[in-house]
């Protein structure tokens, strides 16, 4: 904890300036990220991430130094060049994108990968440094690197603010983003370059293979809470924020710990946490929710039984066993046990010398039921024109679906019927 | 001599390549090879960090298994999550590197994997190697010869032998099972393929460019032929011309020699990409309709 508190505290000057390099580095690459991923381009970030490496050593062959400036412009050309490539080789119609994609990302780093092993037979790569893009060193940062960020980050968080509404339409409807009369093209080419500007800063801290996590993986965990980008937005940066934070630390408090896999693995972490637990879309909820579902079918299935069998019978009082009611509608294994017991605690059924009866409220819910059942049958008869032998399936789980409004308005659309195709009172 | 052998074991892995290759092409799932070459490292490491010792068979056991794992997880993220493949996809082959990469540099002093070459490939090593030698005479060459060549055998074995399911599930998944044909089976073993002959080829061409040996040649053929067989015999010639092309490259230039392969691919895909833009847009001036995309 005082380790932590020492951290944060950015007493250490070294420590200061890979904080804020990795914090600036993570939000901006998290902004862009969103839109990357509601555009469904998430391999391209990928792509780009590996295609701007070629940039990189050519900068350092040209200028023969390590110049953070010379290098963010050489990796943003290099880069705009690989999506242009990735765009035309995708139009062609033998080519796939998912193809076209592989095809520039392999082309581009083999190029780096000459040029790297190149320089370093022939200029000696002592001074250059250039291993650390590829799996980033945050710790290498010098003050000149994070200015650079710096100025990076505040003309991405800019444009994006100042384009925020027409990027919110391209992202989400282009079609509509056209319709509006919202400037698309140039909207798409300003996003472009400002991912592959967060790529170009990115690849320092996290390397060009990481990188993809960076973009991806915020949004994709933020979009899991909420369904609008503004709060998404907020969420993603938060998250990155979070995890540059955590994965600065752990390198500063471990020595020999890189800073960027562990940046992801943070991310990844958060990631699964939502996956599971998220309220909206989590794993757990819908498997609840779902449970939920199986829940209420079988209980309603159980009470429609009940209601069927006391309607064919209607003097007898003493209730039904559970072979009756299984003869009517066959019930799996012990599902027909439990859901009674469920039902008895909730005061619709009861159960007197082995055998069931349905209470007022029970009685219900099943009349309801039979009727929804019915009604939908006679409308799949009568409007649709189905053979009364093709109705019973479609009304089987649909009596689970209609809302009092649907029945409603099913009634009026029939006129208030009393039949059901199979000559049964609808009750 | 190291010459000899440095593109002989390049062209065996290029043609395995460009044989799982094609039908991950005409399967749209291109970008798998990319997940399945990172997410390989954590299993190497681990399977080093238990046995402590650098044993090729184990190793590939290991990266098979990982490589596998990480399909699961990706097929599983993007279930749960409701997220396109190339989301989970994402999510996940990073977060299995950045795993490697932090066993690794746990362990830096203890494991004698040299994160270059991951990336970088070791083509240039081969001929460095420790020599296959029998009764202390015979020499049968460097490792990966063998090692690569055992995966051609397997890959043309399989292929051989499962020729029309293949066919059938690569080009018409659906109307394959309703053939009768056993898709499940068929993508297992097909997924398995794939990540022996990725796991074999990383060590030696690196994690990354294995996607350019994978797709590009496969992706240059399909623009000029339709049949399958066709496909595999064209990927395979332009693979070993690219090898050799490469080699003399990176001779030239005094680079890496994957590396260079990648950009000799490229260079030849973008040749047969122009050649194929100029025809079309030739024909079209002539007056002969051509079908267009979608």
């Amino acid at each position: 904890m005082r380790d932590f508190i020492e951290f944060i505290s950015l007493s250490n000057p070294t420590v200061k300036i890979v904080l804020i390099g990795v914090v600036l580095i993570s939000l901006s690459s998290s902004l862009v990220g969103n839109f990357a991923f509601l555009r469904k381009r998430a391999m391209l970030g990928d792509a780009i991430s590996h295609s701007v490496f070629p940039g990189v050593c050519l900068s350092f062959i040209v200028s023969g130094e390590k110049d953070p400036l010379m290098i963010l412009i050489y990796s943003i050309v290099t880069g705009l060049i690989a999506m242009f490539l990735i765009d035309v080789i995708g139009r062609h119609k033998k080519v796939k994108v998912e193809t076209a994609i592989g095809i520039v990302l392999s082309i581009f780093f083999g190029l780096g990968i000459m040029l790297i092993s190149y320089i370093q037979g022939n200029l000696g790569d002592a001074q250059s440094g250039l291993q650390h893009f590829f799996f980033g060193q945050a710790a290498a940062m010098s003050r000149e690197d994070v200015q650079v960020f710096l100025y990076c980050s505040i003309i991405i968080a800019g444009t994006i603010i100042l384009f925020y509404k027409g990027l919110k339409q391209v992202s989400f409807d282009r079609e509509h983003a056209i319709a509006t009369g919202q400037p698309v093209v140039l909207l798409e080419i300003v996003l472009s370059i400002l991912t592959v500007m967060a790529i170009a800063i990115g690849i320092n801290a996290v390397g060009v293979i990481l990188m993809a996590a960076l973009l991806i993986t915020p949004a994709s965990t933020a979009r899991l809470w909420t369904n609008r980008l503004f709060p998404m937005m907020v969420i993603a940066a938060i998250l990155s924020v979070v995890s540059a934070i955590g994965g600065a630390f752990i390198s500063y408090k471990y020595s020999g710990m890189p800073t960027g896999p562990w940046v992801v693995v943070l991310l990844s972490i958060m990631a699964f946490g939502s996956i599971l637990f998220s309220p909206k879309r989590g794993a757990l909820s819908r498997v609840i929710a779902r449970k939920r579902l199986e829940r209420k079918i079988l209980k309603e299935n159980i009470l429609k039984t009940l209601f069927k069998l006391q309607e064919a019978d209607k003097e007898q009082t003493s209730g039904f066993s559970l072979q009756e009611i299984n003869c009517l509608k066959a019930f799996d294994g012990r599902a027909l046990e439990r859901g009674l017991k469920w039902l008895q605690q909730e005061k619709s059924t009861q159960i007197k010398n082995n055998k069931w009866t349905l209470t007022a409220s029970g009685n219900q819910i099943g009349k309801r039921i039979t009727r929804v059942h019915r009604l939908w049958e006679l409308y799949l008869t009568n409007k649709v024109k189905l053979d009364i032998d093709h109705v019973h399936p479609s009304a089987e789980s649909l009596e689970h679906i209609i809302t009092p409004e649907i029945e409603r308005m099913l009634q009026e659309e029939l006129n208030f019927p009393d039949k059901d195709p199979h000559n049964k009172l609808i009750p | 001599m190291a010459a000899v052998w440095i593109i002989a074991v390049s062209c065996l892995i290029g043609i395995c390549c460009a044989w799982i290759g094609s039908i991950l092409v005409i399967r749209r799932m291109a970008m798998l090879s990319d997940a399945v070459s990172h997410s390989v490292l954590p299993g190497i490491v681990a399977a080093y960090l238990l046995i402590e010792e650098m044993d090729y068979g184990i190793f590939i056991i290991a990266a098979a298994v990982t490589a596998f794992i990480s399909t699961m997880l990706i097929e599983g993220v993007s279930k749960l999550a409701n997220y396109r493949k190339d989301v989970s996809m994402g999510i996940i082959y990073t977060l299995l590197f950045s795993i490697g990469i932090i066993l690794l540099s746990a362990h830096q002093d203890s494991v004698p994997i040299q994160s270059d070459h991951i990336i970088q490939g070791n083509l240039e090593m081969i001929p460095l190697e420790e020599l296959w030698i029998i009764n202390d005479v015979y020499s049968l060459g460097p490792y990966p010869i063998w090692s690569s060549l055992l995966n051609l055998v397997v890959v043309v074995i399989t292929f051989a032998l499962a020729y029309r399911g293949i066919k059938l599930i690569s080009f018409d998944h659906s109307y394959a099972s309703v053939k009768g044909v056993k898709t499940s089976r068929w993508n297992l073993i097909f997924m398995a393929l794939t990540s022996l002959t990725v796991v074999i080829s990383f060590s030696e061409i690196g994690a990354i460019l294995v996607i350019g040996f994978i797709v590009i040649p496969p992706a240059t053929a399909l623009i000029f032929s339709k049949k399958l067989s066709h496909v595999l015999l064209y990927s395979s010639l332009i693979s070993c011309a690219s090898c050799i092309g490469g080699y003399f490259l990176a001779r030239h230039f005094d680079s890496s020699v994957a590396g260079s392969i990648c950009v000799v691919m490229g260079i030849l895909f973008f040749i047969v990409f122009c050649f194929d833009n100029l025809r079309a847009k030739f024909a079209q001036k002539n007056g002969v309709r051509i079908e267009h995309k979608e």
